[in-house]
Protein backbone atom coordinates (compact mmCIF):
# COMPACT_ATOMS: atom_id res chain seq x y z
CA UNK A 1 0.00 0.00 0.00
CA UNK A 2 1.76 3.43 -1.32
CA UNK A 3 1.69 6.15 1.71
CA UNK A 4 -0.80 8.83 -0.39
CA UNK A 5 -3.76 6.44 -0.44
CA UNK A 6 -3.46 5.05 3.16
CA UNK A 7 -3.17 8.80 4.49
CA UNK A 8 -6.34 9.47 2.09
CA UNK A 9 -8.26 6.91 4.25
CA UNK A 10 -7.65 6.99 7.44
CA UNK A 11 -8.90 10.63 7.86
CA UNK A 12 -12.27 9.09 7.15
CA UNK A 13 -11.86 6.74 10.47
CA UNK A 14 -11.82 7.50 14.49
CA UNK A 15 -9.78 5.08 15.43
CA UNK A 16 -6.76 2.31 14.64
CA UNK A 17 -9.64 -0.32 15.21
CA UNK A 18 -11.19 1.02 12.09
CA UNK A 19 -8.55 0.52 9.64
CA UNK A 20 -8.65 -2.76 7.24
CA UNK A 21 -6.36 -5.03 7.24
CA UNK A 22 -3.45 -4.07 4.39
CA UNK A 23 -4.13 -0.47 6.53
CA UNK A 24 -2.97 -1.93 9.24
CA UNK A 25 0.19 -3.35 7.44
CA UNK A 26 1.01 -0.32 6.71
CA UNK A 27 0.79 1.47 9.46
CA UNK A 28 3.18 -1.14 11.09
CA UNK A 29 5.50 -1.17 8.71
CA UNK A 30 5.72 3.20 7.57
CA UNK A 31 6.92 4.73 10.27
CA UNK A 32 6.13 8.83 9.06
CA UNK A 33 2.37 7.09 8.27
CA UNK A 34 2.60 5.98 11.48
CA UNK A 35 3.26 8.93 13.14
CA UNK A 36 0.45 11.04 11.10
CA UNK A 37 -2.39 8.43 12.18
CA UNK A 38 -1.30 8.26 15.71
CA UNK A 39 -1.45 12.24 15.72
CA UNK A 40 -4.38 11.99 14.03
CA UNK A 41 -6.50 9.46 15.82
CA UNK A 42 -4.90 11.13 19.28
CA UNK A 43 -7.34 14.01 18.77
CA UNK A 44 -10.37 11.80 18.98
CA UNK A 45 -9.16 10.20 21.64
CA UNK A 46 -9.06 13.43 23.40
CA UNK A 47 -12.20 14.74 22.47
CA UNK A 48 -13.56 11.21 23.45
CA UNK A 49 -12.05 11.79 27.00
CA UNK A 50 -13.29 15.22 27.16
CA UNK A 51 -17.27 13.31 26.49
CA UNK A 52 -16.96 11.42 29.26
CA UNK A 53 -16.60 14.23 31.61
CA UNK A 54 -19.65 14.53 33.40
CA UNK A 55 -21.44 17.84 34.36
CA UNK A 56 -20.89 18.66 38.02
CA UNK A 57 -24.26 16.93 39.81
CA UNK A 58 -25.08 19.62 41.67
CA UNK A 59 -25.32 22.13 39.02
CA UNK A 60 -29.36 22.36 38.53
CA UNK A 61 -29.99 22.98 42.51
CA UNK A 62 -27.00 25.61 42.01
CA UNK A 63 -28.71 27.08 39.09
CA UNK A 64 -32.08 27.69 40.89
CA UNK A 65 -30.47 29.37 43.80
CA UNK A 66 -28.86 31.59 41.66
CA UNK A 67 -32.44 32.65 39.94
CA UNK A 68 -34.09 32.77 43.00
CA UNK A 69 -31.61 34.68 44.61
CA UNK A 70 -31.32 37.36 41.50
CA UNK A 71 -33.77 39.97 41.70
CA UNK A 72 -37.15 39.62 39.64
CA UNK A 73 -36.66 40.24 36.03
CA UNK A 74 -38.22 43.68 34.81
CA UNK A 75 -40.10 43.33 31.89
CA UNK A 76 -39.34 46.54 29.77
CA UNK A 77 -42.17 46.10 27.76
CA UNK A 78 -44.43 46.23 30.27
CA UNK A 79 -42.84 48.89 32.53
CA UNK A 80 -42.97 51.12 29.11
CA UNK A 81 -46.43 50.13 28.87
CA UNK A 82 -46.83 50.96 32.49
CA UNK A 83 -45.46 54.12 32.57
CA UNK A 84 -47.16 55.13 28.90
CA UNK A 85 -50.00 54.27 31.11
CA UNK A 86 -49.66 56.79 34.30
CA UNK A 87 -48.73 59.18 31.70
CA UNK A 88 -52.01 59.57 29.63
CA UNK A 89 -54.06 59.22 32.60
CA UNK A 90 -52.36 61.87 34.43
CA UNK A 91 -52.97 64.56 31.12
CA UNK A 92 -56.69 63.16 31.23
CA UNK A 93 -57.10 64.00 34.74
CA UNK A 94 -55.30 67.14 34.58
CA UNK A 95 -57.96 68.48 31.15
CA UNK A 96 -60.26 67.13 33.13
CA UNK A 97 -59.56 69.18 36.13
CA UNK A 98 -59.19 72.30 34.07
CA UNK A 99 -62.49 72.07 32.29
CA UNK A 100 -64.31 71.30 35.46
CA UNK A 101 -62.70 74.35 37.26
CA UNK A 102 -63.34 76.86 34.22
CA UNK A 103 -66.92 75.87 34.39
CA UNK A 104 -67.56 76.19 37.47
CA UNK A 105 -65.69 78.79 39.25
CA UNK A 106 -66.82 82.22 39.54
CA UNK A 107 -64.25 84.74 39.17
CA UNK A 108 -64.51 88.18 38.51
CA UNK A 109 -64.62 89.26 35.02
CA UNK A 110 -62.61 91.72 33.45
CA UNK A 111 -65.82 93.97 32.84
CA UNK A 112 -66.64 94.14 36.67
CA UNK A 113 -63.09 95.99 37.41
CA UNK A 114 -62.73 97.85 34.53
CA UNK A 115 -65.79 99.11 35.51
CA UNK A 116 -64.44 100.17 39.48
CA UNK A 117 -62.04 102.46 37.19
CA UNK A 118 -64.24 104.21 34.70
CA UNK A 119 -67.62 104.23 36.61
CA UNK A 120 -66.34 105.53 39.62
CA UNK A 121 -67.94 108.55 40.01
CA UNK A 122 -66.51 109.60 43.59
CA UNK A 123 -64.03 113.05 43.58
CA UNK A 124 -60.85 112.35 44.76
CA UNK A 125 -61.35 108.90 45.17
CA UNK A 126 -59.38 106.39 43.81
CA UNK A 127 -59.98 102.82 43.54
CA UNK A 128 -56.53 102.00 44.32
CA UNK A 129 -56.85 103.61 47.54
CA UNK A 130 -59.58 101.36 48.02
CA UNK A 131 -57.54 98.40 47.40
CA UNK A 132 -54.31 99.76 49.30
CA UNK A 133 -56.01 100.84 52.12
CA UNK A 134 -59.21 100.15 53.12
CA UNK A 135 -59.76 102.53 55.71
CA UNK A 136 -58.84 105.44 53.83
CA UNK A 137 -62.64 105.71 52.50
CA UNK A 138 -63.79 105.43 55.89
CA UNK A 139 -61.42 108.70 57.17
CA UNK A 140 -62.52 110.82 54.34
CA UNK A 141 -65.99 110.39 55.24
CA UNK B 1 -42.89 15.32 37.14
CA UNK B 2 -40.00 13.42 35.34
CA UNK B 3 -42.69 12.22 32.34
CA UNK B 4 -43.75 15.77 31.36
CA UNK B 5 -43.38 17.09 28.22
CA UNK B 6 -40.92 20.05 27.51
CA UNK B 7 -43.80 21.95 26.79
CA UNK B 8 -45.48 21.11 30.26
CA UNK B 9 -42.56 21.72 31.84
CA UNK B 10 -41.73 25.36 29.91
CA UNK B 11 -45.40 26.63 30.61
CA UNK B 12 -45.54 25.34 34.69
CA UNK B 13 -41.62 27.28 34.73
CA UNK B 14 -43.31 30.22 33.23
CA UNK B 15 -45.48 30.12 36.27
CA UNK B 16 -42.47 30.82 38.43
CA UNK B 17 -42.85 26.75 38.98
CA UNK B 18 -39.15 26.45 40.06
CA UNK B 19 -39.42 22.45 40.20
CA UNK B 20 -40.61 22.16 36.66
CA UNK B 21 -37.32 24.42 35.34
CA UNK B 22 -35.25 21.82 37.55
CA UNK B 23 -36.67 19.35 35.74
CA UNK B 24 -35.43 21.23 32.40
CA UNK B 25 -32.60 21.92 33.48
CA UNK B 26 -31.77 18.36 34.74
CA UNK B 27 -33.20 16.82 31.06
CA UNK B 28 -30.24 18.70 29.27
CA UNK B 29 -27.57 19.71 31.71
CA UNK B 30 -25.13 17.14 30.59
CA UNK B 31 -26.04 17.98 26.77
CA UNK B 32 -25.12 21.53 27.20
CA UNK B 33 -22.44 20.68 29.22
CA UNK B 34 -20.57 18.31 26.83
CA UNK B 35 -20.96 21.13 23.67
CA UNK B 36 -19.49 24.04 26.29
CA UNK B 37 -17.14 21.42 27.11
CA UNK B 38 -16.50 20.99 23.02
CA UNK B 39 -15.35 24.95 23.03
CA UNK B 40 -13.75 25.38 26.46
CA UNK B 41 -12.05 22.46 26.70
CA UNK B 42 -12.29 22.76 30.46
CA UNK B 43 -14.40 21.09 33.26
CA UNK B 44 -14.88 24.03 35.35
CA UNK B 45 -15.33 26.52 32.68
CA UNK B 46 -17.70 24.46 30.80
CA UNK B 47 -19.58 24.28 33.93
CA UNK B 48 -19.61 27.86 34.49
CA UNK B 49 -20.74 27.94 30.83
CA UNK B 50 -23.39 25.75 31.73
CA UNK B 51 -24.83 27.97 34.21
CA UNK B 52 -24.78 30.96 31.75
CA UNK B 53 -26.87 29.04 29.35
CA UNK B 54 -29.22 27.53 31.67
CA UNK B 55 -29.86 31.85 33.09
CA UNK B 56 -29.95 32.82 29.82
CA UNK B 57 -33.02 30.28 28.72
CA UNK B 58 -34.71 31.30 32.19
CA UNK B 59 -35.05 34.70 31.52
CA UNK B 60 -35.86 34.25 27.58
CA UNK B 61 -38.32 31.45 28.39
CA UNK B 62 -41.13 33.76 27.35
CA UNK B 63 -39.73 34.32 23.77
CA UNK B 64 -39.65 30.66 23.31
CA UNK B 65 -42.86 30.37 21.20
CA UNK B 66 -42.54 26.28 20.41
CA UNK B 67 -41.87 26.73 16.34
CA UNK B 68 -38.57 24.34 16.87
CA UNK B 69 -38.00 21.73 19.73
CA UNK B 70 -37.33 23.10 23.36
CA UNK B 71 -33.59 21.21 22.85
CA UNK B 72 -32.62 22.89 19.83
CA UNK B 73 -33.16 26.13 20.80
CA UNK B 74 -31.29 25.58 24.44
CA UNK B 75 -28.54 23.86 22.02
CA UNK B 76 -28.40 27.04 20.22
CA UNK B 77 -27.75 28.95 22.72
CA UNK B 78 -25.37 26.89 24.32
CA UNK B 79 -23.46 27.30 21.37
CA UNK B 80 -23.30 31.25 21.17
CA UNK B 81 -22.57 31.69 24.67
CA UNK B 82 -19.83 29.20 23.74
CA UNK B 83 -18.62 31.39 20.71
CA UNK B 84 -18.84 34.15 22.98
CA UNK B 85 -17.18 33.02 25.90
CA UNK B 86 -14.15 31.84 23.39
CA UNK B 87 -13.88 35.64 22.28
CA UNK B 88 -13.75 36.72 25.22
CA UNK B 89 -11.32 34.99 26.71
CA UNK B 90 -9.20 35.90 23.29
CA UNK B 91 -9.73 39.62 24.40
CA UNK B 92 -8.43 39.04 27.78
CA UNK B 93 -5.54 37.02 26.27
CA UNK B 94 -4.54 40.54 24.47
CA UNK B 95 -5.08 42.72 27.81
CA UNK B 96 -3.58 40.44 30.69
CA UNK B 97 -0.23 41.52 32.21
CA UNK B 98 1.79 38.80 32.35
CA UNK B 99 2.77 38.36 35.96
CA UNK B 100 6.25 36.37 34.89
CA UNK B 101 6.75 35.24 39.23
CA UNK B 102 3.08 33.90 39.06
CA UNK B 103 3.57 32.19 35.79
CA UNK B 104 7.03 31.02 37.40
CA UNK B 105 5.48 29.56 40.65
CA UNK B 106 2.25 27.84 38.38
CA UNK B 107 4.79 25.83 36.33
CA UNK B 108 6.75 24.80 39.48
CA UNK B 109 2.92 23.40 40.99
CA UNK B 110 2.33 22.20 37.69
CA UNK B 111 5.30 20.16 37.04
CA UNK B 112 4.96 18.14 40.32
CA UNK B 113 1.80 16.31 38.57
CA UNK B 114 2.37 15.06 35.33
CA UNK B 115 -1.20 14.03 34.81
CA UNK B 116 -1.61 18.18 35.04
CA UNK B 117 0.63 18.45 32.61
CA UNK B 118 -0.70 15.76 30.21
CA UNK B 119 -3.79 17.52 30.64
CA UNK B 120 -2.85 21.13 29.55
CA UNK B 121 -0.98 19.30 26.75
CA UNK B 122 -3.72 18.02 25.64
CA UNK B 123 -6.25 20.79 26.17
CA UNK B 124 -3.97 22.99 24.65
CA UNK B 125 -3.48 20.54 21.27
CA UNK B 126 -7.22 19.89 20.93
CA UNK B 127 -7.19 23.68 21.17
CA UNK B 128 -5.18 24.34 18.77
CA UNK B 129 -6.40 21.90 16.11
CA UNK B 130 -10.19 23.36 16.48
CA UNK B 131 -9.66 27.43 16.56
CA UNK B 132 -8.51 26.81 13.00
CA UNK B 133 -11.47 25.65 12.03
CA UNK B 134 -14.28 27.94 10.69
CA UNK B 135 -16.70 29.25 12.91
CA UNK B 136 -19.57 27.23 10.76
CA UNK B 137 -16.92 23.82 10.70
CA UNK B 138 -16.24 24.19 14.33
CA UNK B 139 -19.86 23.84 15.22
CA UNK B 140 -20.66 21.11 13.20
CA UNK B 141 -17.54 19.52 14.26
CA UNK B 142 -18.27 19.79 17.77
CA UNK B 143 -21.73 18.79 17.61
CA UNK B 144 -21.20 15.95 15.17
CA UNK B 145 -18.34 14.52 17.44
CA UNK B 146 -19.14 15.72 20.93
CA UNK B 147 -22.90 14.77 20.39
CA UNK B 148 -23.39 12.36 18.22
CA UNK B 149 -25.97 14.07 16.60
CA UNK B 150 -27.18 13.10 13.54
CA UNK B 151 -26.40 15.96 10.44
CA UNK B 152 -30.15 15.98 10.21
CA UNK B 153 -29.87 17.35 14.00
CA UNK B 154 -27.21 19.23 13.44
CA UNK B 155 -29.09 20.83 10.59
CA UNK B 156 -32.10 21.94 12.56
CA UNK B 157 -29.55 23.34 15.73
CA UNK B 158 -27.54 25.53 13.05
CA UNK B 159 -30.53 25.97 10.56
CA UNK B 160 -29.01 25.05 7.69
CA UNK B 161 -29.97 22.64 5.00
CA UNK B 162 -28.16 18.64 5.77
CA UNK B 163 -26.54 19.13 2.63
CA UNK B 164 -25.15 22.39 3.74
CA UNK B 165 -24.07 20.36 7.09
CA UNK B 166 -22.48 17.57 5.33
CA UNK B 167 -20.47 19.50 3.39
CA UNK B 168 -19.12 21.77 6.43
CA UNK B 169 -18.74 18.46 8.31
CA UNK B 170 -16.45 17.03 5.27
CA UNK B 171 -14.41 20.23 4.76
CA UNK B 172 -13.80 20.28 8.45
CA UNK B 173 -12.56 16.80 8.20
CA UNK B 174 -10.23 17.74 5.11
CA UNK B 175 -8.75 21.11 7.27
CA UNK B 176 -7.83 18.90 10.01
CA UNK B 177 -6.42 16.58 7.75
CA UNK B 178 -3.72 19.68 6.41
CA UNK B 179 -3.61 20.96 10.26
CA UNK B 180 -2.46 17.51 11.09
CA UNK B 181 0.02 16.67 8.72
CA UNK B 182 1.51 20.26 9.46
CA UNK B 183 1.73 19.32 12.87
Amino acid sequence: MKCDSYIEKIFYYKSIDSLTINEKEHYLQCDACREKTDSYFSLFKIIEKEKKVKVNPFISTNIIAKLEEAPKIIDFKKAILSYAAVIIISIFMGGLGATYFANNTSLLSDNDVISQYFENDVDDFYVENSWLNMNYYNLEN
Amino acid sequence: MNNNTDEILIKKALENDSNAFEQLIKRYQQNVFQICMGYAHDADDANDLTQEVFIKVYKNLSKFKFNSKFSTWIFRIAINSSINYIRKEKIKKLFVRIDYEEVDKTLKANTKSDTNILRAEEKMRVRTVLNQLSTNQRKAFILSQYQDFSNKEIAEIMQLSVKAVESLIFRARENLKKIVLKM
